[in-house]
């Protein structure tokens, strides 16, 4: 049965399921790992848009920055994987996982880094071509949510992995569009949140929104503050629906779904 | 090496008593019987000599594919601030 055949809506269904009965402490602790990863970019970010033109001339500025970038990459990797082993363990039982979900394996860990570092080299390297941009975010998603498969610390054996779950693109475009789709609602979402704070500031007697107001007015500062709302709210989600995703082409692969699917119907039979 | 030898054959097999032997262990010095014999690589093993060769084998070669991946992350982590600098200044260029 290929992995083709899995139901986008399901998926979806099952992701927000399972990302509801994480929020607590899980999400927290995806959020906790990569809150330095972002406010770093959206200040390097933020830095660029200043310099301009003549970014050029403060190359050892940028490059410390972008070094505390890619530093604070690393434990926004380890949250992923935390928060991915806590996905996979929902997913077999009923139960919220313990702490048993922080035991993530260091070979896993590890191989992940490492695949994780070569999508990012790529994604700089190859971002000016434009279409390689939503690609290598799927395989940066994808990268995490089959971390658990990554078994062999080496340089081939977790590309080969990760390429395997890659193999079905209509699942995962679809996937990727509707998350799009999201990821501009939640940015839109937060703008009209603030706005709306704003107000209700204004009607409160003896609150001065002003300052609040000047920094809240669109601004390129605001729209990547909201970029990086927009990718907080929907990173989970994002994670759980790739988990569900290579969840089920492995079960559908190894015959674990047929197994599951007898035992519930031998439960029903016994009730 | 391992070809069964006139002594062997008038001996038994380790694990299977009832049978001759065929060949003799070159780790343990076991003798062993046709079905429990493995030739690998020109020399013959009996059941658990040759797994704990393939273990150290695998034990090998994951040490050198966990080095390579050591070497190949330290590089790709200090390729991907240049790049990131690289990307930057060439996007607020433009």
């Amino acid at each position: 049965m290929s992995a083709s055949r899995i139901s986008v809506s399901l998926l979806l269904d099952e992701a927000a399921d399972v990302t509801l009965r994480l929020t607590a402490p899980w999400t927290g602790l995806l959020w906790l790992s990569s809150l330095p990863l972002r406010f770093l970019q959206m200040h390097f970010a933020a830095r660029l848009i200043e310099l301009g033109s003549e970014a050029g001339q403060y190359g050892d500025y940028l490059r410390g920055l972008a070094l505390a970038a890619v530093v604070a990459l690393l434990p926004s990797l380890w949250g992923r994987a935390v928060y991915v082993r806590a996905c996979g363990l929902a997913l077999r039982s009923e139960r919220l996982p313990g702490r048993e979900a922080l035991r993530v394996p260091l070979a896993a860990l590890g191989s992940y880094v490492y695949v994780a570092l070569l999508v990012e080299v790529l994604f700089f390297a190859l971002a000016p071509i434009i279409v390689t941009i939503p690609l290598l975010v799927i395989a940066a998603g994808v990268a995490a949510a089959a971390h658990p498969e990554f078994d062999r610390l080496g340089p081939l054996a977790p590309l080969g992995a990760l390429v395997r779950q890659l193999r079905s693109g209509r699942v995962l475009t679809a996937l990727s569009f509707v998350f799009a789709v999201a990821l501009v609602a939640a940015v839109l979402n937060l703008f009209f949140l603030f706005q709306l704070g704003l107000w209700l500031a204004g009607a409160v007697p003896g609150l001065d929104p002003t300052p609040w107001e000047a920094i809240l007015r669109p601004s390129s500062s605001l729209v990547l503050v909201l970029l990086v709302g927009g990718v907080l709210a929907v990173e989970p989600f994002w994670l759980a629906a790739l988990t569900v995703y290579v969840h089920k082409s492995r079960s559908r692969e190894t015959g674990e779904d047929l197994r599951l699917w007898f035992e519930r119907l031998r439960m029903q039979d016994v009730a | 090496m391992s070809t069964p030898s006139v002594g062997a054959a008038r001996q038994t097999c380790a694990n299977h008593p009832d049978r001759p032997a065929h060949a003799l262990c070159m780790t343990c010095h076991k003798t062993v019987c046709g079905e429990c014999a493995t030739e690998w690589d020109g020399i013959n093993y009996c059941v658990s000599c040759l797994a704990a060769q393939r273990r150290s084998a695998r034990a090998r070669g994951s040490i050198v594919g966990a080095l390579c991946a050591l070497a190949l992350s330290a590089l790709l982590f200090a390729l991907a601030a240049r790049l990131m600098v690289w990307l930057g200044v060439l996007a607020a260029t433009l």
